[in-house]
């Protein structure tokens, strides 16, 4: 924290990280300059590889490279092309004009560029184009616009003039250019499509190529001939099997950044820095890392760039909508001022993750916040009047001047959001836990230990004032305040020691499930003779439970309609489960194949739900239906193409008539035995 | 004064006006529609038209439905242990009667099963309205009635249909091995005698799909190619899929072509009926291009997918009845002020001949003679100084049709029929349905959303659709794009409602079909499902 009349103006950056920050999206105008958190990822590898292979260079490279980063919205593309950027203009001397020939840093702040041209040297061609969002077009108010389209005549362009191309983009401007005109004769016969033919059908991988180079075939091409590449950036978690998310953090904590605070007179009380001391701390930091990992694997979705940079963004330099014109060091220093320390507390780690969406730490719900409101006014009342510190920062929650509960990333942070169904208050925490953290108030320091800052403890013992006057008071309101009281600490110290123990729902089960998704991208033969036990025991539970879902105990069962139930050796046999790492849905979800590649997504929860049910704790009926409807649906299919129905022996089909009578029909060597039960 | 032509016994039914004979046999004939309570029934149908001499049975007068569980005077079962049991098998829908008992349908397997159930002789037949002769016909005949191209395809269509309702791998001889376990299960008895008359269900087929006088002529009529395509490639899977999954694709397939068919053909009495009004009330006559493009556009945007009930296919039969019974009061009308130019003769686009009228020559007809039908007594006692469609609006409320669209006359067969999109409350668990109901009496409604059976139908559909046409220059993967686009061609539009697609994603995603990146949007990847 600044010092009084100076500021840490690394907050500041830090903010236009945020959703709507200016940094938030990475465009030409600020790829001149290195980003504020700047971290090794494996696209580097590309990058390095591409700022050699676009050029022609001084050796006379004669094969371009077209390469194209495919990837959703936040996931890195931009800031690669960044960097890429970067190293071309200061490593290798080239110019990087937009397609009017502005050099980028020369560009307008707002512009975005379509596509950017490198020129090498004093050459009056462009050996590259780089362009950096194709979902983008060249003209947005034009009739007719179509990013597609816009593709395709970028790629027909950049193949006449035999130049390099790099483009980042989504899938879907890819398929949709490809759906289009691959039965379009005067297209789809045309090397540039083939090559965009070549893209949308390679496997889903970090990064590859695609066949031999080919020939630009023209006469006055810039290279001879071009290598096609591509690097998909969907399925890279920062989190899981990767310290991407860390190094992001230990950038944003390291000491110089946090220099100046140390002459701060309100650093003692300041959020941000108490924030930065959590994430210094490795163990506390590991327990922030574990709570997202959770997150991640839960909603089945990676935690991208944007939205990492936007929750490191909030937590070490809190919300730009508290600040209105201010420097977020004047906010803190206001709030110490105005003994406003529960705005301060809201902005503390444990409750930007767990409960930003809850204003001071109150009730969510309108009409409980409403009564545990009325019940704190009365609380306020009724306090000691010679206590005036106490009486300031409870007026502060009392007139309703919280901070903002608008954080932005509401996929994670949001009410309804991932870390909000994680939130350990959901389920029955351990007895001991409670009495650590939501008994004793003089107590409570003790538990936090060193990350128990001044902040916590002004607002316990604020909490411990509050408590007393309770007991002193004789109303029929002393047990509604208690209650308002108690609700109120406790989303605090509760929080503080969940993220401190590193506590959240289907904590085990989300950490195995984690574990098991880096077990299965592993190929068999790394793994150890354990860790296939494991996959085994986890395809037998998945059986098990499709078995019981077609209503048989123990036998291999499908249930082919209301009516038939396929069974016998060959289901055994033959419609195993088996669980198999997802291509499609990046890295943090799993598949389960059945023989002839039938597939259904096994994302963590149908994973929660089995190992609740194989702890015995679940009956099958409880069971959601929707989670299992994928796998038992990929099975019946698996079963049609297996053709259950033409094989000569050891199939069965059970038809019930639904009255009690069942026809049990049995293939031997061809011949059909029915036996009516 | 006399009564108008439309109000005299021999001209009106109990509901409506007689369908006027320029119409009875054009492309505007709308073929009579009955209930069909099951898909089931349908299939019975199906192979009725094609393996029988007739629909129904000379025996028995009424309908008999299939019912495995039938017992004779004596109380033992009609049929064997085997037949039962494959009956069983297809069980499909219960029927709700308000008697306790619910009845089940049952479809049969095979042909051998079919001969157990028939329809009543006065049935409307549904297969050979709105497949056969329908859409099929369309497709054969619509570039003219003798072409060799369509003498091919209608001798490939009928040898397909033939085949795959007998069944590929059906026990026509001792060998059990590799052929399909419930043909394995009924065994070659039941199958004996369908090679007696081979040439039958050719001969039915290609006498039901001949050329007729409801063709519409046009190189490519959309939805006529698609039900055509669509039922070849069921066909051609037969043998490849277990005989059980192959025939709920084949009723899901009926189930949803058939009544999407009459919905795009009732469109075009629509059409008619705002093209003789502009004629007759603003002298304006639509160009050929402009008729003929909403001819070929009948089938598109029909039904929109909602997440809350609507009335969309309510409002389509009322606006079809009302405007079937104004188009059959005008062309009474004009026959009575034009008799030499209209009795006796039948619409055609395009073409001329004693026996027909051309389209664009009733429109002039109607224009020229607007200032007759004006100035008919009747008109003058009805509407006088009003335009056309105020007079055909007072004189339609005479018929009940018309006053109560959903309940009286052809209007309610059409609404019975349509009955087989809705979803079952029992025995539709495999969702082959498009239309779930909701509410009772006036505020009866639907959602409009294809149920999982029926969107792996329509993905694989897709699917070959688009595999198809690999020799002209390559496929590619099958997209969400390719399924909306197939439920497009069938007049189920998928691009208006916002939240179709986020659920159709959602549907196919559950199936474990979804296999590309979200974010591709309408460019992501599906798996064909057979």
């Amino acid at each position: 924290m600044a010092s009084d009349g100076s500021r840490n103006d690394f907050l500041l950056e830090l903010l236009a990280l945020q959703q709507d920050g200016r940094h938030a999206i990475s465009a030409p105008t600020n790829w001149t300059y290195e980003p504020l958190l700047e971290v090794e990822t494996e696209v580097d590898a590309v990058v390095d590889e591409l700022q050699e292979a676009i050029l022609v260079g001084s050796d006379g490279n004669d094969t371009a490279r077209w390469h194209f980063f495919i990837g959703s919205p936040g996931n890195g593309k931009s800031a690669a092309m960044g960097k890429l950027c970067r190293r071309l203009m200061s490593a290798k001397g080239c110019q990087v004009c937009d397609e009017s020939g502005v050099a980028i840093p020369d560009l307008e702040p707002t512009a975005i560029p379509y596509a950017l041209n490198v020129y090498e040297g004093n050459n009056k061609f462009a050996s590259a184009q780089i362009v950096q969002d194709a979902s983008v077009v060249r003209k947005p108010f034009s009739p007719d616009v179509d990013p597609a389209t816009e593709l395709l005549q970028t790629l027909e362009h950049t193949w006449k003039k035999g130049i390099s191309l790099v483009v980042c983009t989504n899938r879907g401007a890819l398929e949709k250019a490809h759906r289009d005109n691959h039965t379009n004769r005067e297209v789809n016969s045309k090397p540039w499509f083939k090559v965009l033919a070549a893209v949308v059908s390679a496997s889903t991988t970090l990064s590859a190529t695609v066949g031999d180079a080919r020939e630009f075939g023209g006469k006055k091409t810039v290279f001879s001939k071009v290598k096609i590449g591509y690097s998909y950036l969907d399925n890279r978690s920062l989190l899981l099997n990767r310290d991407t998310f860390d190094c992001l953090l230990q950038s944003a904590t390291s000491a110089a950044h946090w220099k100046s605070c140390a002459s701060c007179s309100a650093r003692d009380m300041c959020p941000f820095r108490a924030n930065r001391d959590w994430l210094v701390d490795d163990e506390a930091k590991k327990r922030v890392l574990q709570l997202l990992t959770r997150a991640e694997v839960l909603s089945g979705q990676v935690i991208v760039f944007r939205e990492a940079l936007a929750t490191i963004s909030l937590i070490l330099a809190g919300c730009p909508r508290d600040y209105d014109s201010r420097h977020p060091c004047e906010w803190v220093q206001g709030s110490v001022a105005n003994n406003d320390i529960f705005s301060l507390i809201a902005r503390r780690v444990y409750m930007c993750l767990f409960a930003s969406y809850s204003p001071h730490g109150l009730e969510v719900v309108g009409a409980l916040r409403k009564r545990q409101l009325g019940a704190l006014r009365w609380l306020f009342d009724v306090m000691n009047t010679e206590n005036a510190e106490s009486r300031a920062a409870v007026a502060h929650v009392v007139r309703r001047s919280a901070p903002s509960t608008d954080v932005g990333i509401t996929r994670l942070l949001g009410a309804t959001g991932i870390i909000a169904s994680l939130d350990p208050c959901r389920e029955a925490l351990p007895a001991d836990f409670y009495e650590r953290w939501d008994a004793d108030f003089d107590a409570v320091p003790e538990a936090g230990g060193t990350l128990f800052t001044a902040i916590e403890r002004a607002c316990v013992s604020i909490w411990r004032d509050l408590e007393e006057c309770l007991e002193l008071a004789a109303e029929h309101s002393v047990s509604e305040a208690h209650w308002a009281l108690r609700r109120w600490s406790s989303n605090f110290l509760l929080h503080f020691g969940a993220l401190l123990e590193g506590r959240s729902a289907w904590s085990k089960e989300l950490d195995a499930f984690a574990k098991l998704l880096g077990l299965v991208a592993t190929s068999p033969e790394d793994r150890s003779i354990e860790e296939k036990l494991s996959i085994k025991q986890l395809d037998a539970r998945i059986e098990k439970l499709l078995n019981t879902v077609a209503g048989s105990q123990g036998e291999s069962t499908v249930q082919l309609s209301e009516a038939v139930t396929l069974c016998g050796q060959w289901v055994h046999d033959k419609l195993k489960p088996r669980t198999v790492a997802s291509e499609e849905s990046g890295s943090v979800s799993l598949a389960v194949e059945f023989k002839g590649g039938e597939r259904a997504v096994f994302a963590a929860p149908m994973y929660l739900w089995l190992t609740r049910r194989a702890a015995g704790r679940l009956d099958a009926r409880c069971f959601p239906q929707e989670l299992l409807s994928g796998a038992a649906d990929a099975r019946v299919r698996a079963a049609s193409k297996g053709k259950y129905a033409f094989e000569s022996n050891d199939v069965e089909l059970v038809v019930d008539t639904g009255k009690g009578e069942v026809f049990r029909l049995t293939r031997l060597d061809g011949e059909m035995d029915v036996r009516h039960e | 004064m006399s009564d108008p032509l439309y109000m005299q016994k021999e001209y009106r039914t109990a509901n409506e006006p007689k369908v006027h004979s320029l119409v009875r046999k054009s492309f505007v004939f709308v073929p009579s529609a009955g209930m069909r309570l099951a898909p089931e029934v349908l299939v019975l149908e199906l192979m009725r038209e094609v393996f029988f001499p007739r629909h129904y049975e000379e025996t028995g007068a009424g309908t008999r439905d299939l019912d495995a569980d039938k017992k004779d005077e004596e109380k033992r079962y009609c049929r064997s242990v085997r037949e039962r049991a494959v009956l069983h098998a297809l069980r499909g829908r219960r029927k709700k009667t308000k008697q306790s008992r619910p009845q089940v349908f049952f479809a049969p397997a095979y042909p051998g099963l079919a001969k157990y159930g028939w329809l009543r002789k006065s049935s409307d037949r549904v297969i050979n309205n709105l497949l056969l002769s329908g859409p099929i016909a369309q497709h054969l005949w619509g570039r003219g009635p003798d072409t060799e191209d369509g003498k091919r395809q209608q001798q490939e269509l009928a040898d397909s249909i033939r085949e795959a309702l007998l069944g590929k791998r059906s026990c026509l001889d001792e060998h059990l091995e590799g052929k399909d376990l419930l043909a394995a299960t009924l065994g070659p008895e039941s199958f004996e005698g369908f090679d007696a008359d081979p040439e039958l269900p050719t001969r039915n087929i290609v006498e039901k799909t001949r050329h007729s006088d409801a063709i519409i002529r046009t190189n490519h009529d959309e939805l006529a190619a698609r039900v055509t395509q669509d039922l070849l490639a069921i066909c051609s899977v037969e043998g490849e899929i277990p005989r059980m999954q192959w025939l709920q694709l084949l009723m899901t397939f009926l189930r949803f072509a058939l009544p999407m068919w009459l919905l795009a053909q009732m469109q075009i009495t629509r059409l008619l009926h705002s093209w003789l009004l502009e004629a007759v009330d603003n002298g304006r006559i639509f160009d050929m291009r402009g008729i003929l493009q909403g001819l070929a556009k009948r089938n598109r945007g029909l039904l929109h997918p909602t997440l809350t009930a609507t009335r969309e296919l309510f409002e389509h039969i009322e606006r079809y009845m009302k405007c079937r019974v104004e188009v059959n009061i005008l062309l009474y009308c004009l026959e009575q002020v034009r008799p030499e130019q209209v009795k006796g003769k039948r619409l055609t686009h395009g073409g001329a001949s004693k026996e027909v009228l051309a389209l664009e020559n009733l429109l002039v007809l109607a224009r020229d003679a607007s200032s007759d039908i004006r100035g008919s007594e009747r008109f003058k006692d009805v509407a006088e100084g009003l335009n056309v469609q105020t007079f055909l609006t007072r004189e339609g409320e005479q018929f009940s049709a018309w006053r109560n669209p959903l309940m009286k006359g052809q209007g309610k067969n059409i609404d019975e029929f349509f009955r087989v999109l809705y979803r079952a409350e029992l025995g539709d668990e495999e969702g082959g349905y498009l239309l779930a109901p909701e509410g009772r009496g006036a505020k009866r409604g639907f959602r409009v959303f294809p149920g999982q059976l029926l969107l792996k139908t329509a993905t694989y559909l897709a699917a070959q659709d688009k595999w198809s046409c690999q020799p002209r220059g390559g496929a590619g993967k099958l997209v969400l794009q390719d399924v909306e686009e197939l439920f497009g061609q069938y007049g189920v539009d998928f691009s208006i409602a916002a939240d179709a697609r986020p659920l159709l994603m959602k549907e196919l995603q559950a199936m474990g079909l979804l296999t590309g990146s979200p974010d591709a949007g309408s460019s992501v990847a599906v798996a064909c499902p057979y």
